[in-house]
């Protein structure tokens, strides 16, 4: 199954949760460690680069996988409670809100000169919004919310390990194998 | 009664006495745009990277005859540096170079003004960036001065000095050949 069903998530939710959590990790330590590098690191302006390019495009598949969770059903969590249901809405909101705001706020570190974000096959994001200054501003949100979202992505990550060995609950397995197993 | 009036007519006589003695007043024109701090420094040894600091202010005293007795005072604001580069400056902003949240303001103060042949100045001052007090010497030289056509008085300067990083707490290793700055200043005042 493609969709998203009451049952569970469909194999394009799960293909785009799973490669998006790995680009999204990736791409923190990729950013983390290349802001130590010294001006006559051969990575100096190769690494920042493919940051960039990776970055642009998790912003696509981020806003294609926000669509596609939008025009689907969304599997039920009749094995929840309440608080649980509820915190876990409140997370996938913060989780979305807040890698979007990183993203955005990367994109206009590069782009807030006038200059394109150079991606792969020489195809190039360009800069929509000028103003000299807004990098330095950007440069601190993106900072500390990308140490949001890590810490965010434990928290979800903690929480899905809990439903599924102490609760033993479907909610890991209906994002890993999908629909969940029939009792 | 006439005491006072005597008073007054010597305090008259005084001030149109004294008005032409002191030293004309400018302020920079950063208003118009006619004044610019730009910066070059070597990239790699193989070329010269530019740039300059968009905002800042100052006035200076200036009297042809007494050249000497010169001053100029200058702010600069270091986060408008501009290389024509965003992430270049938003790491020039950063606490490697100018820390700019930690010191928004570059000032320079001249102390002596040596003039010398065909209209060339000596302007020692001391310059604070970055929390550093230094004493830098400018060569500079009076351009030009006189009437504009818009009814104001104008007299501009062109200097140069270089610097060394490291004198104001930057260390980011930038190879060998970029271990000093060069400060083009260009400075047009109108007389107030």
């Amino acid at each position: 199954m493609l969709k998203d069903t009451s049952d569970g998530f469909g194999a394009i939710s799960r293909l785009l949760h799973w490669l998006l959590a790995l680009a999204i990790f990736v791409l923190f330590a990729l950013g983390y460690w290349m802001v130590t590098l010294g001006y006559t690191s051969p990575y100096y302006t190769n690494a920042p680069a493919w940051h960039e390019a990776v970055g642009m495009v998790v912003l696509i598949a981020m806003t294609l996988r926000l669509g596609w969770r939008l025009s689907n059903t969304n599997p039920t969590s009749d094995h929840l409670t309440r608080f649980e249901h509820g915190a876990a809405r409140m997370m996938h909101g913060a989780l979305y809100a807040i890698i979007f705001a990183v993203l955005i706020s990367g994109y206009l570190i590069s782009t807030a000169d006038g200059r394109s974000i150079e991606l792969f096959w020489g195809l190039q994001v360009p800069s929509l919004y000028q103003a000299q200054g807004i990098e330095s501003i950007s440069g601190k949100i993106h900072r500390i919310l990308s140490y949001v979202t890590i810490a965010l992505a434990g928290l979800h990550t903690g929480a899905a390990l809990k439903h599924h060995f102490i609760d033993r609950d479907p909610t890991l397995t209906r994002m890993w194998r999908g629909s969940r197993p029939k009792s | 009664m006439k005491v006072m009036l005597k008073l007054c007519s010597v305090m008259l006589a005084f001030f149109v006495l004294a008005l032409p003695v002191r030293a004309a007043e400018y302020v920079i024109d950063e208003t118009g745009a006619h004044a610019s701090i730009n910066f070059r420094v070597k990239h790699l040894g193989y070329s010269w990277l530019t740039g300059r600091f968009d905002k800042f202010n100052g006035t200076f005293s200036y009297d042809e005859a007494k050249p000497e007795a010169s001053k100029v005072e200058v702010k600069i604001d270091t986060a408008s540096v501009n290389s024509n580069h965003g992430k270049r400056d938003k790491h020039l902003r950063a606490g490697e170079f100018l820390d700019v949240e930690m010191f928004p303001t570059a000032t320079f103060k001249s102390k002596s003004i040596t003039p010398g042949a065909d209209d060339k100045l000596t302007v020692v001052g001391d310059l604070t960036l970055r929390g550093e007090t230094k004493e830098v010497t400018i060569d500079a030289m009076k351009v030009g001065g006189g009437k504009d056509p818009w009814g104001g008085y104008r007299t501009g300067f062109n200097g140069t000095t270089r610097l060394k990083l490291a004198d104001f707490g930057i260390t980011f290793d930038l190879g060998p050949a970029s271990t000093h700055v060069d400060l083009e200043l260009n400075i047009e005042g109108i007389r107030q």
